[in-house]
């Protein structure tokens, strides 16, 4: 019975999964939060600082940190990194000459023991717009298939209409590390 | 590059930004009123404040790429731009042709307000001076301690606006409001769409159109028309509709207070990514993603990766993601609800009517495309609504005219 019962209690009981979401300044992070949490589509200012959110999908609560992206505010990342058990890396697909910059950033990221067994979704951004790299270019640019060891997610998406967020949500519901 | 490095070049940058904060010109946010600006575009060489920094961002890469002046490092070529440019020389090259009226939005303006006028000066280009390209070439090449006075002098000055205005439309629907018409290989469902120019076009439409149509701000009362005549053949679901478009402003325009010698006339389509929540999936459709999954174990090569690419066939054809929008577009057009367009009703021709906006969409989009061979664009949604307008070609003379 008390089997039964603990069954059913995992099933339906709510996890808890921090996230950090990071990228490049003017990428679409605080856009992308605002449209899962409120489902508006804001005009937002550059964030100084952070936002922090809990957005519930699905039968997790995401606890997700956005931490602005401005060269000096990267450096502040790794106070973010503690008990982050996903990584959202915006791109902003559009954003051609900038997307090495992303890489040198995401490995750096992805080089710290901190967040080793963090999963990672990366979200190419601002796919409406004319000049976007395809997430089948970011994901080569980034050389992600060197990140062994490490269940990754590329997806694009437009935070303005809200396309492609909630699929990549969904692979991160199911890609959790069994921690959270 | 060490953190020591780091810090010595930030300081060196910060003094040199220092010396063009001292400039009056800089002192203020050459879009609005705010003092102190501490941000940049730096390939448009402008200081600006933190919420028109926010609308910059917006506007895309291509157009605008900030910059904080405290908490980014430049490269050489964009701290040079700025003193060559700044807010100064700015003036001549982005607001040569600002109306003699114009007032800057206060720090208090409504953001959509000011994002509308900032959407006007760059995206569409409409106050910048005639020889633009020339001009700003001129000015980044000069030596920075000579641009404070500049050296170039301009053949229009504000009062010659709308004398100066080009007698066809310089921009054209498509292009100013940026929605890739080719496919989204993220979102791409099938491989290979048949005969996919047509389709593409019709998408890109849609796509605008289910913007314009479920945008909260209220475009039409602000932009209402003064001068379009469309005569477009519209199939409603309704039945047929021949619409001969006058449509009349009614209520104070927000933009009224910026540009009070002014009259709002028309639509001139300015471009809104706000497609608001519609778009929104609760139930996340399967057929939009780009499935790049890497996993240890099923990492067998390099270039093996994307054969994990989940490329739906055409069996999921109805779930994709032109088949969405078109299902948006509809359900934008019959909801009401908040996001709903705030139309107002004007003379005999119910203007609220989403086929008369598609037909005004189509017959502006075809006319500053500046093509005088009236192509019937035919569009239609899931509701079966259908629009043919052959577009007059004298529909917009002006764009700017029409937009003011």
């Amino acid at each position: 019975m008390g089997n039964v019962l603990s069954w059913f209690d995992n099933m339906f009981q709510k996890k808890n999964a921090t996230i950090l979401m990071v990228g490049l300044d003017a990428a679409g992070k605080t856009t992308i939060l605002m449209k899962l949490k409120l489902n508006e589509t804001k005009e937002t200012v550059p964030t100084i600082g952070f936002n922090v959110e809990s957005v519930e999908y699905k039968n997790v609560k995401f606890h997700v940190w956005d931490v602005g992206g401005q060269e000096k505010l990267r450096q502040l990342w790794k106070h973010y990194y503690e008990g982050a058990n996903a990584i959202i890396f915006v791109i902003d697909s559009n954003d051609r000459d900038r997307i090495n910059i992303a890489k040198n950033e995401l490995d750096r990221l992805l080089s710290d023991p901190m967040l080793a067994g963090a999963t990672l979704l990366v979200l190419c951004n601002k796919q409406d717009l004319p000049h976007r790299l395809t997430p089948h270019q970011i994901a080569d640019s980034l050389q992600l298939q060197n990140a062994t060891g490490r269940k990754w997610y590329v997806q694009g998406c437009c935070a303005h209409s809200g396309e492609g967020l909630f699929e990549g949500l969904d692979w991160l519901c199911a890609h959790l590390p069994n921690s959270s | 590059m060490t953190s020591v490095q780091h810090k010595n070049l930030m300081a060196a940058q910060q003094k040199r930004f220092d010396a063009l904060f001292k400039r009056p010109e800089n002192r203020e946010c050459f879009d609005c009123l705010a003092r102190q600006p501490r941000w940049a575009s730096t390939n448009l060489g402008v200081f600006f404040c933190l919420r028109c920094a926010g609308i910059h961002r917006s506007l895309g890469v291509h157009i605008s790429k900030v910059k904080s002046t405290t908490m980014d490092l430049w490269e050489e070529h964009m701290v040079e731009c700025c003193e060559r440019i700044g807010n100064g020389n700015g003036k001549m090259l982005y607001e040569a042709r600002l109306p003699a009226s114009y007032r800057k939005p206060e720090s208090s303006t409504d953001t959509a307000i000011v994002e509308r006028i900032l959407r006007q000066k760059y995206e569409l280009k409409s106050f910048y001076a005639p020889e633009f390209e020339e001009l700003k070439e001129r000015m980044l090449s000069a030596s920075p301690h000579t641009s404070a006075p500049t050296p170039v002098t301009l053949t229009a000055t504000p009062t010659s606006f709308f004398g100066t205005v080009p007698a066809t439309p310089t921009f054209s629907v498509g292009g100013a409001s940026p929605r890739a018409s080719d496919d989204w290989t993220g979102f791409q469902s099938s491989p290979v769409t048949a005969g996919g120019l047509p389709q593409q076009h019709e998408t890109q439409r849609t796509q605008l159109l289910s913007r314009l149509i479920s945008t909260e701000v209220d475009v039409w009362g602000d932009f209402a028309t003064g001068g379009v005549t469309t005569s477009a053949p519209v199939t409603a679901s309704s039945g047929n509709q021949q619409s001969q478009q006058q449509q009349h402003h009614s209520g104070k325009p927000p933009l009224d207070d910026l540009f009070p010698s002014l009259h709002p006339t028309t639509v001139a389509s300015a471009p809104l990514r706000h497609p608001t929540a519609q778009h929104y999936h609760q139930q996340p459709s399967t057929s939009n993603v780009f499935h790049a999954q890497g996993m240890p174990a099923a990492a067998p090569a390099a270039h093996s990766h994307f054969d994990l690419f989940d490329i739906k066939g055409p069996s999921n054809a109805q779930h994709h993601p032109r088949a969405i929008h078109h299902t948006h577009l509809s359900a934008s057009a019959t909801t009401s609800g908040p996001q709903q367009l705030q139309l107002r009703p004007s003379g005999a021709v119910d203007s609220s009517s989403p086929a008369a906006i598609m037909a005004m969409f189509n017959n502006s989009g075809a006319a500053s495309k500046g093509s005088a061979t009236t192509q019937p664009t035919s569009f239609s949604t899931s509701g079966s609504r259908q629009v043919n307008a052959a577009p007059p070609a004298a529909a917009s003379s002006s764009a700017l005219h029409d937009f003011f």
